[in-house]
């Protein structure tokens, strides 16, 4: 497979792959699933999912992962539940069944959140966190010892969570665009957002109302969401500029809750869960100590095929990210 | 030397010694198992994210990703069950402030098409959520109104009311 020849689109493609496939290091690995558990743990702990149970069976959808569930839990299986996935986010933070942990966790997450959304409404609060969460599912387990070898298996788990982040944010632009066309941003859009919203607001409605009767203001918040969504693959397909996004996505969540009082924290958590530690070279650790290259440690996939941390192959396209 | 040490030392083979014949083509078919893993489920993910949001589809976790997708006007549509009793008409909502409670008021949109006793069940079983007993209730009726708000106000104008349903509890 030569590629550096062929059509501009198969080439980007094969660059896509080989940065995909490309060793990394396992400190990475385990740092971005260390993370996403806290943020699925931080989730499971400061809710009370007993709520679902007051739910009567009638006002129940099924159309969502937890459909098949037809009698409502109660709430000491909800509980069970909930403490279970705890359980394994200690597990995944304490690196002792790591994955195995990432795992319980993840499910009890997602089961829990499924029944919470089971209104009738799609909710999309805890969406990403368990969109971006499984694609770490099936990665490797990495050595418990502190290793410095780079390899495949551990390289391409972080950068699945980083394309599913980079494809979820650029859809919630697309669909924008696909339904709505660039009047959502230029015209007075946003404005009847925050009249019609600002029942919501932790601030009082005053502020809002001030910012909605300035047109351009609005409009500014509104094009600034949209380029950021559908820039999001570029933003965060370059290491340098991955952590510029999360503040920028943070700033995007941090108004929609002063403006709407809507809560899109777990999005701004888990877009630092991924992409904060990418945003670092290979060879650093995200909580410092010896990475592969201050250890001078070796490099290399399974196979005994070696790569330099910042190598840049013949595309130019960086290999380690 | 311990026995745990000395047996492992038994166990691993010298550096200058070959290496075991199969050692290259196991290694070759799990770097190969890996690439799959990796591409499988990467672009798995990818691929299922950007099917779902072409198809609209809404099976949770798997979403269209419409975010405060449609424009925003002056106007909006909503629906209202509104509750007769012999003091009057009540808006039901939810006593309880819990999510799950409130957001089943979007499922008011399938009382149309539900079937008569499904139908009668859910009335209820609101009625039931809003802490209004059944038996004072004489008919619930989902209205749609449409209304206006002010600018410079939070001031809803209703503009038209319709019952869409009526339901004896």
């Amino acid at each position: 497979m030569t590629a550096t020849t062929g059509p501009p689109l198969r080439r980007a493609a094969h660059a896509v792959d080989r940065a995909l496939l490309a060793p990394g290091p396992a400190h990475r690995l385990l740092e971005v699933r260390t993370l996403l558990a806290l943020v699925i743990g931080l989730r499971l702990a400061t809710r009370d999912w007993t709520a679902i149970a007051l739910r009567p069976a009638v006002l129940t959808d099924h159309v969502n992962v937890m459909g098949w569930l037809v009698v409502p839990p109660p709430a000491w299986l909800l509980v069970t539940v909930q403490a279970a996935g705890l359980v394994g986010v200690v597990l995944a933070v304490g690196r002792t069944r790591g994955r195995a942990g990432l795992v319980l966790a993840w499910c009890a997450y997602t089961a829990l959140a499924a029944l919470w959304g089971s209104s009738g409404k799609v909710m999309h609060y805890d969406v990403l966190t368990v969109t971006v969460a499984f694609a770490l599912l099936l990665a490797a387990d990495p050595p418990r010892a502190r290793t410095v070898e780079q390899s495949t298996p551990w390289g391409w788990p972080p950068r699945a969570a980083l394309a599913a982040l980079a494809t979820v944010y650029f859809l919630t632009g697309a669909q924008k665009l696909r339904h709505s066309g660039l009047d959502w941003a230029l015209g007075d859009n946003m404005s009847w957002v925050l009249r019609q919203g600002w029942v919501g607001s932790p601030f009082g409605p005053g502020w809002v109302q001030a910012v909605a009767d300035h047109p351009w203001l609005p409009q500014a918040l509104a094009g600034g969401a949209l380029a950021l969504e559908l820039t999001a693959p570029l933003w965060l397909a370059v290491r340098s500029t991955r952590i510029p996004f999360v503040l920028a996505v943070a700033a995007m969540h941090g108004s929609i809750w002063a403006f709407l009082g809507l809560d899109y924290s777990a999005w701004v958590l888990t877009a630092a869960a991924v992409a904060v530690p990418m945003a670092l070279p290979p060879g650093r650790r995200l909580l410092g100590g010896p990475g592969s290259r201050a250890a001078g440690g070796r490099t290399g996939s399974r196979t005994g095929s070696r790569t330099d941390d910042d190598e840049v192959r013949p595309s130019g396209v960086p290999v380690s990210r | 030397m311990t026995l745990r040490t000395a047996h492992a030392s038994r166990a691993r083979r010298p550096a200058w010694a070959a290496p075991w014949p199969d050692a290259t083509a196991r290694a070759t078919a799990a770097a190969a198992a890996d690439r799959r893993r990796a591409r499988g489920v990467t672009y798995g993910i990818v691929l299922a994210l950007l099917l779902t949001a072409a198809v609209q589809v809404e099976v949770w976790p798997l979403t269209a990703y419409r975010l405060f997708s449609a424009v925003r006007t002056d106007t909006s549509t909503v629906l209202d069950l509104v509750a007769e009793t012999a003091d009057g008409d009540v808006t039901v909502l939810p006593a309880h402030p819990a999510e799950p409670l409130t957001t089943t008021a979007s499922q008011y949109r399938t009382l149309t098409t539900a079937p008569p006793e499904r139908r009668h069940a859910m009335v209820t079983a609101w009625l039931d959520l809003a802490g209004i007993d059944t038996a004072t209730v004489s008919t619930v009726r989902l209205d749609r109104t449409v209304r206006t708000l002010e600018p410079g106000t939070d001031r809803w104008v209703v503009r038209s009311r319709e019952t869409v349903l009526e339901v004896v509890p």
